[in-house]
């Protein structure tokens, strides 16, 4: 193993007998000229000190003298081939400039404010694409844009590569509808029939209790205040009922097999920083209907650093389509992948109480149904006038 | 003799009657710093003698080689069995 100084510097290897060693390695120590020695035979000493070596050794000791090793070796190998020095420099400069520019910007996190907005509001404030990192200043533009908009309640630029990724929390939404700022008047109804489960009431007067059976449209929360003599309020409060359902699912045994056979190119676009270059484009009958596979390739340096450019292929891809059959295990397999996607889309903002499934085969295939018990806030605003 | 399951690094510094070395232990065994040398008498894969103006120090092991340092300063590296120190003018 070669240390690093070496490796750097350049370093040579030299043969020598291995019976001359020990004279070789007292007159090294002597002369202190620092060097690795092996039994073999093999020394390897500085490139800076190869002369001083020499001088030492000559008349001496016989030695062979390889060629000068290392990165200062390649150098002086290549000292000649100026075309190849200098194409390696101007890679190098060229890898530096462009590096230190801003080539992409990425926003996140925004859903009212639209992109092209945050991205004038950037521009105003000094980075866009094209702008050298060196002149952005991250605080500075956070800062303004803190300032300059309403609407955004934090933000953060952060650069990874080339790429600035602008993160940003808009503010929530505090507009009042209508009603409310003509005084805002409301009942709290039942969206759904259910159980009442539980009642609390921050503003009205609560017209059912814990138990009570209500139909969607009832009303859970009135918005009059009974203590004031009967004035009209805002109710507020929040309602949890006990809801029984019944989701069902009907599998029949028959169905359509869809076989991909190939895909069939659609088009092809070449993306450099944000435009678009359209290298193919194969037009279809837009009547015929058909899935269009968006498939975007991008390319990365070393696995970290991506590179401003990527592909973006459309494909359709071919099906052949036949009658096929499930059979009984595959059938309630299918049957219990959409009877759980129905029960996940009931049970959104709600608490599963419990679930019993039940499934049999049935002439045309097989149904299968799930009895499930879920509490959910059942209360929603129903605004009226006063007149 | 070296200890080969001593799990912790092994570093010894001293000077014993002229002779100061210090070893620390490394992937190729060990490796062994001695002050002072002015001449190596004997080297092979198995064994080195060095001679200093106090004595010799005979370094017993396999695979060893040695790194020469400004200063009379020899570093010697490999698997150490036996370092042997004898005394007379050199």
């Amino acid at each position: 193993m070669v240390r690093i100084d070496c490796l750097i510097f350049g370093y040579r290897k030299i043969k020598i007998s291995p019976d001359d060693l020990h004279i070789l390695t007292s007159l090294l120590i002597r002369s202190s000229i620092p060097s690795r020695i092996n039994s073999d035979g093999t020394i390897i000493v500085r490139e800076r000190d190869f002369s001083k070596f020499q001088k030492i050794l000559l008349g001496r000791v016989n030695f062979d003298a390889s060629d000068p090793l290392g990165l200062y070796g390649k150098w002086l190998c290549l000292k000649h081939k100026i075309s190849i020095v200098l194409s390696v420099f101007i890679a190098a400069f060229i890898l530096i400039i462009l590096s230190s520019i801003v080539w992409d910007v990425r926003i996140e996190g925004n859903e009212n404010i639209t992109d092209s907005e945050i991205m004038v509001m950037l521009s105003e404030s000094g980075i866009e694409v094209g702008s050298f990192w060196c002149k952005v200043d991250k605080s500075r533009v956070e800062s303004v844009l803190l300032n300059n908009e309403d609407r955004i309640a934090w933000v953060n630029i952060n650069r990874r590569g080339v790429v600035a990724y602008v993160s940003l929390i808009e503010k929530e939404n505090t507009h009042l509808p209508d009603n409310e700022k003509n005084g805002g008047y409301c009942n709290i109804i039942a969206t759904e029939d259910s159980v009442i489960e539980e009642i609390s009431v921050t503003r009205g007067t609560a017209m059912v209790k814990p138990g009570d059976t209500v139909k969607a449209g009832d009303i859970l929360i009135a918005g009059v205040i009974s203590a004031e003599g009967g004035a009209f309020c805002h109710a507020e409060g929040k309602i949890i009922g006990r809801i029984n359902e019944t989701i069902c699912v009907e599998v029949s045994r028959g169905y359509e097999k869809k076989t991909e056979i190939g895909n069939k190119p659609y088009s092809c676009d070449l993306k450099i920083f944000n435009f678009s270059l359209n290298i193919f484009k194969r037009y279809r009958n837009l009547t015929k209907e058909c899935d269009i596979i968006d498939h975007e390739k991008a390319y990365s340096l070393l696995g970290r650093y991506r590179l401003p450019f990527s592909l973006n292929l459309k494909y359709i891809p071919e099906y052949t389509v036949e009658m096929a059959e499930y059979s009984d295990e595959e059938i309630v397999f299918v049957a219990q992948e959409r009877l759980n996607s129905l029960t996940v889309s009931r049970l959104v903002n709600s608490d599963l109480v419990s679930i019993r499934t039940y499934g049999n085969f049935i002439e045309e295939g097989y149904s299968m149904r799930s009895d499930i018990i879920y509490h959910k806030d059942i209360g929603q605003k129903s605004y009226f006038d006063v007149r | 003799m070296t200890k080969t399951n001593h799990k912790e690094n092994l570093k010894l510094t001293g000077e014993i009657s002229r002779f100061r070395l210090e070893a620390n232990r490394n992937a190729r065994g060990m490796s062994i710093l001695l002050s002072g040398i002015i001449g190596v008498s004997d080297f092979s894969d198995e064994s080195i003698m060095l001679k200093s103006h106090g004595g010799r120090i005979n370094v017993v092991g396999k695979k060893l080689f040695i790194s020469v340092f400004e200063n009379n300063n020899v570093e010697i590296t490999g698997k150490v069995l036996e370092i042997i120190f004898s005394y007379g003018k050199n």
